[in-house]
């Protein structure tokens, strides 16, 4: 087990997937890895919250941390939200949908950061 | 002139030396021999822990050899033949002779006379002396020798068995972990060593997992001495690396064999591994050929936990471990241990397994007094044989208020959830409140440990009562001086609690820092 992220190419983009609980004790780890996928490829980033169940205003804050490094490369980032769970309360009270697209599925944050001009 | 020779060699070990530490004690000793045999160099080389090589340790106008840390395998050389033969060796010619260190010949040695070291039958080492012109040394002379190093051999064993008990407490200590201070959470263990032996193989360990669980393990390494105490060492390592990868029980004894079969091939120990989940009062546990754990109720009433039966740690290749499930009563103990608690030479085990029952049920389920009674009822004050262990774990009852202190360390953070999301359901929150609470505190606390401390971090407080009228009130309380959120995404921090909350204060004061959260539960409502 390499902790609780997974990190695979999708067409060309890297969908980092977060699982189970995910907070401030892990962020360093996560922030490391996330932000050397945003260096090594040119189509932007997607995290999928999909299998998440739980996440605090660290990974929050890195969230919007990456977001804001893929903006000075003209890059986006897109967030797969699961319905109705505290993932999404949480997302909603931060308001991430200001910097990042939210979707419900990979294959259409995927699709979302393919189409150009989009967000 | 042999009188007076060994009148001198009286010298060798008259009481005035006993006091030197065992270095200096081994300088005089090699400077009296050379005087006495009137040779030009000495040495005194020992027996490695492993028993297949000797390292210089102390010499006399061949200090070079010891500040090379010249190591010659048993049986090879010199010195290794006079300790592989445990007879004297007399060499009349270097230069013609098998010699493993070639400091001896640099040196120029003509002629070299070495003895075995021995105590109680077994060979400790080797002395030895050399002259720089040709010698052939008498059967007297290799008398006096002999009996020069049996003088030493128990100077030097009487010295060895000192530093080593020191080191072996030093060892010991070193390897048996301070129990982690966690929420909600009572854990207490006792080592006992043996009576004779300076070092065991039992162990024990808990740690908080990632996920918020707890981990506890025992176990027993069979053998004793460094090589039993390294490896207990290392399997504790070993245990606790797959534990950290959120492994199940089973499986983390089954990796741990593999590691145990590498690095000791032939060797066998047994352990017991359980997780502990705060939220649901959940055990998971599985054991590698160890003795089953205790559960202890509030009512008194202990019983074994069944465990498959299951073979050592490293005795078969691919062992099936199974994990094995329970649920725990609120408020019940469980007491893990090795077999040096139950086992009794003379005493049938059985009647030790159920002597142990009795007195884990007539104890209350408080670990330190677990601990205690099992220690003054299974090894009464008298000599063991074997090395013992127990750690007993409880889980503290949730009362209203409650009341948690949690070492300021963010690892603990996903721990410190479950407790609270177990505290706030049996207070009558909603599924939905019990998780939107549970990250308002567990934000607040992040908050308290990361920016109201300076390293190195002290503890948190955490006060939780619900009202009358249905409000439950979480006060998160540190001693720091508050510092402003760094940067926007600190901040965020206080929004979320804003949002998952009714109502948050936050009051900075001199002494520290409170953040006051509540929230009408809708359950509660009057």
């Amino acid at each position: 087990m390499n902790g609780p992220l997974t990190i695979e190419l999708h067409d060309g983009v890297p969908v980092g997937r977060l699982e189970g609980e995910v907070d401030i004790s892990q962020t360093p780890f996560l922030r490391d890895k996330l932000h050397r996928a945003v260096e090594s490829h040119h189509e932007g980033l997607v995290v999928d919250l999909t299998e998440t169940t739980y996440l605090d205003s660290a990974v929050v804050g890195l969230l919007f941390e990456l977001a804001e490094r893929l903006a000075t490369h003209q890059l986006r980032l897109a967030v797969v939200v699961p319905e109705g769970g505290l993932v999404e309360r949480v997302l909603a009270i931060v308001d991430l949908g200001k910097v990042a697209s939210l979707h419900r599925t990979p294959v259409d944050a995927v699709a979302a950061l393919r189409s150009p001009g989009e967000g | 002139m042999d009188t007076e020779r060994l009148r001198d060699l009286e010298s060798v070990t008259d009481s005035a030396l006993s006091y030197l530490p065992l270095d200096e004690l081994l300088d005089e000793l090699l400077r009296r021999v050379v005087v006495i045999l009137e040779a030009d160099t000495s040495a005194i080389l020992l027996l490695e822990d492993d028993g297949t090589t000797l390292a210089a340790r102390a010499a006399h106008g061949l200090e070079e050899e010891v500040r090379s840390g010249v190591r010659i395998p048993l049986g090879r050389g010199f010195a290794g033949r006079v300790a592989a033969t445990r007879q004297p060796v007399r060499i009349a010619d270097v230069a013609t002779a098998d010699i493993a260190n070639p400091i001896l010949r640099e040196r120029g040695l003509k002629s070299l006379l070495g003895v075995p070291l021995h105590v109680e039958g077994n060979v400790i080492g080797v002395l030895h002396v050399g002259t720089l012109v040709h010698r052939d040394f008498s059967d007297a002379e290799v008398e006096l020798l002999q009996r020069a190093g049996d003088r030493a051999a128990l100077a030097i064993h009487g010295r060895l068995t000192e530093r080593e008990r020191g080191l072996a407490d030093a060892m010991q200590r070193s390897l048996m972990p301070a129990l982690p201070n966690l929420p909600a959470v009572d854990l207490a263990g006792r080592y006992l060593p043996a009576a004779a032996a300076y070092l065991g193989g039992d162990w024990y360990d808990a740690f908080p997992l990632p996920r918020g669980e707890l981990g506890l393990a025992i176990g027993d390494v069979v053998g004793r001495g460094f090589h039993a105490a390294a490896l207990m060492g290392q399997l504790r390592s070993g245990l606790r690396a797959y534990a950290l990868q959120g492994l199940s029980p089973a499986d983390v004894l089954r990796n741990l064999s593999g590691l145990l079969r590498e690095l000791a091939p032939g060797h066998s120990a047994t352990a017991l591994y359980m997780v502990v989940d705060p939220e649901r009062a959940h055990v998971t546990l599985s054991g590698a050929g160890h003795p089953p754990p205790l559960v202890t109720t509030e009512g008194g009433a202990a019983r074994y936990v069944e465990l498959a039966g299951s073979v050592p740690l490293g005795a078969v290749r691919i062992p099936g471990y199974t994990d094995v499930a329970l649920d725990l009563e609120p408020g019940s103990a469980v007491v893990l241990y090795t077999d040096g608690i139950v086992e009794r030479p003379g005493d049938e085990l059985d009647a030790r397994l159920e002597r142990l029952r009795e007195v884990t049920s007539g104890a209350r389920p408080d670990p330190h007094v677990l601990c205690e009674a099992i220690v003054a009822a299974m090894l009464p004050n008298g000599s063991r044989r074997d090395d013992a262990a127990v750690l007993a774990v409880r889980q503290e009852p949730f009362e209203d208020p409650l009341d948690l202190t949690l070492r300021a360390d963010v690892a603990l953070l996903p721990l410190l959830r479950r407790v609270l999301r177990r505290w706030l359901e049996a207070a009558g929150a909603s599924p939905r409140e019990v998780e939107e609470m549970a990250l308002a505190c567990s934000e607040a606390c992040a908050n308290a440990i990361e920016h109201a401390y300076v390293p190195p971090a002290g503890s948190v407080g955490l006060h939780a009562t619900v009202s009358g009228k249905g409000t439950a009130t979480v006060t998160v309380r540190d001693s720091g001086r508050w510092r402003a959120p760094r940067g926007q995404n600190r901040g965020r921090g206080l929004v979320l609690m804003k949002g998952l909350m009714d109502s948050v204060e936050v009051a900075r004061g001199e002494e520290g820092t409170t953040i006051e959260l509540s929230r009408t539960l809708e359950g509660r409502k009057p």
